[in-house]
């Protein structure tokens, strides 16, 4: 078995994660899975060297990236008063919450990039539980959408891993999420006064 | 672009209304350079803008609830007009609107967002971008760029014959863009993106599960690129049609007009691909799906 | 230090098995398989609770990395990139309609279940806090499965499942609560 260290980057603090992370990380599975691994092997295509296509892709999203970083500065400099932000969701609890969209092990975004989108979601959601029901469920529904389209995508990919045209599919659809949420992140800037 | 003597002059000007009362109405006007920004901020209601022809704002502000507060601030190049409504207390149920009302000069640049209010501009020849979440959003374009979005309310554009930039930015809403000439960028999620778009230069309309229905006139060096998830791709291009086609699909359907019959991709996929020129060439056309359907026809 | 030549040697192992694997070498990939399938088999059967299931999904993962190996470029250890991969299938396994159908995938109601699936844990596991975990309702069990047992931070936590830092954080106390609820052990803080 692999010798190389696995724990946890910060110690834990918690006697419960203390003792969560002394449970033994490999579980060995009941059977040999191997030959049912092995017999699939050669039943689809492998992803060829896809390098020429990740750059432009890496350079879109690096620039959605960007964006998401010069519009959360904005917003920043636009909020409230924070007491008054922070107090919101406790003034009006969410008849429904969002889930962002999760992207498969094969779009190729990146932890950074979905880290800015993370910071993104934060300040849409405070403002997210201001909308009305019916726009707040809307939202809720296309989020769900987007989350069938990247699955399918994820899922083709699988199947097709070299495709540039699905790549760029699955970039377009974390550009269309960020969208969304920009929208309303920026919507009506000065709505909520100081009380 | 506000100098130092331009916030000094804000100042001057600058009028917070206090507190309106009830069904208050609120007028304000300021001299401007025909230019100016006009930049305005409202959450429920409405927002009308039309235009004069003079350098000169005019701001009607009905107010219907006594818990909104209006912010008007003006110098020769920005005006900015804000409502606040009081913190969380609005879209759950009350339905006070605010309505403002503007007339600006006809090349003003505007800057408009909303949350649930509608944005309705007519005559605006400088430059427009008009964002709301939930509200409708209708302007015409002439020959400077567009830009209006609506997350789950419909957007109107309606082109003046003018060489126009306009983009269009939805997710439930759908968008519906007539008689511009130039280029058009328009993105939706399920909702319908309708167009049509005269001497195009530019047209890049994707949607995840949404309907693309565009009617184009290609430039000779027209670039179009289009995709949908799993929506629909229609594209009828007026002929004659001197274009060079590359379509794609992973596992949808592909129709066409003219050109060969469209070709599988790989065996281990239900893929096709299609990729001919029409005509002299010249125009690039590039259409993908996944799992939609892409038709394209010459009427 | 006999322990860092190990652990340089085994990275070094690794990484050849990986370039190797990447050519196209099933045998290569089969040591890799060898070396990782504990840490990916524990890691679907914590965050499914079904020992069947986390078979099957092991198995998807593997057949998966093989197919994206060569577009592996090693921005992340060989073994996160693996687990990535692996969430991933829990989760889109999850969303389909044959998951959502599955008692262990439902929320509150995943707190009620045993743990019997679990019949393969080795027995000197400390099975109260497995137990624990086992019955927490999954969005808070894959973030104490993924950040308390396998030690991702919340960052790295929060990109595999695509939620929020701060989802992350939020589900992780609950977790705390319930599972010092379940063991009765409010005074272990």
């Amino acid at each position: 078995m692999n010798t190389i260290p696995f724990g946890p980057r910060d110690p834990p603090e918690d006697p419960l994660l203390v003792k969560a992370a002394e449970l033994p990380k490999d579980v060995e599975p009941p059977r040999d899975l191997w030959p049912g691994i092995a017999a699939r092997l050669g039943e689809a295509p492998r992803e060829a060297s896809d390098r020429g296509f990740r750059w432009p892709m890496a350079l879109a999203a690096g620039f959605l990236v960007a964006s998401v970083s010069a519009l959360l500065t904005w917003s920043l400099m636009r909020a409230p008063d924070p007491a008054v932000v922070a107090r919101t969701p406790d003034v009006l609890a969410p008849a429904t919450d969002i889930v962002p969209v999760s992207y498969g092990p094969n779009s190729g975004l990146t932890a950074h990039e979905l880290l800015a989108r993370d910071e993104l979601v934060v300040r849409f959601r405070e403002k997210f539980t201001t909308l009305r029901p019916e726009t707040r469920d809307a939202i809720v529904k296309n989020l769900a959408i987007m989350q069938t389209a990247a699955d399918e995508i994820d899922a083709a990919l699988a199947k097709d891993p070299a495709s540039g045209m699905l790549k760029g599919m699955l970039v377009g659809t974390y550009k269309q999420e960020l969208q969304l949420y920009s929208t309303v992140v920026t919507s009506s800037g000065g709505h909520t006064r100081r009380t | 672009m506000i100098t130092r003597n331009t916030w000094l002059a804000a100042a001057v000007l600058a009028a917070a209304v206090p507190p309106a009362m009830a069904q208050q109405q609120v007028t304000k006007r300021a001299n401007v350079a025909p230019d100016a920004t006009v930049e305005v901020s409202n959450v429920q209601g409405r927002v009308t803008i039309t235009t004069w022809d003079k350098n000169e704002v005019e701001l009607v502000a009905e107010l219907e609830s006594d818990r909104d507060e209006l912010e008007f601030e003006a110098t020769q190049r920005n005006v900015r007009i804000e409502v606040d409504r009081e913190n969380g207390k609005y879209g759950r149920g009350d339905e006070e609107d605010a309505n403002l009302t503007l007339r600006v000069p006809a090349r003003a640049r505007l800057i408009v967002d909303t949350v649930s209010a509608d944005i309705g501009v007519t005559g605006a020849r400088g430059e427009q971008s008009l964002e709301s979440v939930s509200g409708e959003v209708r302007t015409q374009a002439f020959d400077a760029a567009v830009k209006a979005a609506s997350v789950s309310g419909e957007v109107t554009v309606t082109g003046n014959g003018g060489k126009a930039a306009v983009t269009t930015e939805n997710v439930s809403g759908s968008a519906v863009v007539t008689g511009v000439r130039g280029s058009y960028r328009g993105e939706v999620v399920s909702g319908e993106i309708k167009a049509s778009v005269a001497a195009a230069e530019v047209l890049e309309v994707n949607s995840v599960s949404g309907e693309i229905d565009v009617h184009a006139e290609l430039t000779p060096t027209a670039r179009v690129e289009m995709g949908t998830v799993s929506g629909t791709v229609t594209l009828r291009i007026k002929p004659p049609v001197n274009a060079d086609f590359d379509i794609e699909s992973f596992s949808g359907d592909i129709d066409n007009c003219f050109g060969p019959e469209p070709r599988g991709t790989s065996k281990y996929t239900p893929g096709s691909e299609l990729n001919f020129t029409q005509g002299k060439g010249g125009a690039r056309v590039e259409i993908e799906t996944l799992s939609g359907e892409i038709s394209v026809c010459d009427r | 230090m006999p322990q860092v030549t190990n652990l340089a040697s085994a990275v070094e192992s690794g990484a050849e098995l990986v370039t190797r694997a990447c050519r196209g070498d099933q045998g290569a990939f089969e040591a890799l398989y060898r070396e990782h399938v504990g840490r990916v088999y524990g890691l679907c059967l914590r965050m499914t609770r079904q020992a069947e299931l986390a078979e099957d999904l092991t198995q998807d993962t593997f057949v998966n990395a093989w197919r994206s190996l060569p577009g592996y470029e090693g921005r992340s250890s060989f073994s996160t990139w693996l687990h990535r991969i692996a969430v991933n299938a829990v989760l889109a396994k999850r969303r389909s309609p044959q998951g959502r159908n599955e008692v262990s995938m439902t929320d509150e109601a995943g707190e009620q279940m045993e743990f019997e699936a679990h019949a393969t844990l080795d027995d000197a596991t400390p099975l109260d806090v497995e137990r624990a975990i086992a019955a927490l309702p999954p969005g808070a069990r894959d973030i104490v499965v993924l950040h308390g047992i396998y030690g991702y931070s919340h960052e790295e936590a929060a990109g595999m499942l695509g939620v929020a830092v701060g989802t992350c954080k939020a589900q992780l106390h609950r977790a705390r609560h319930l599972m010092r609820a379940r063991m009765g052990t409010e005074n272990a803080t």
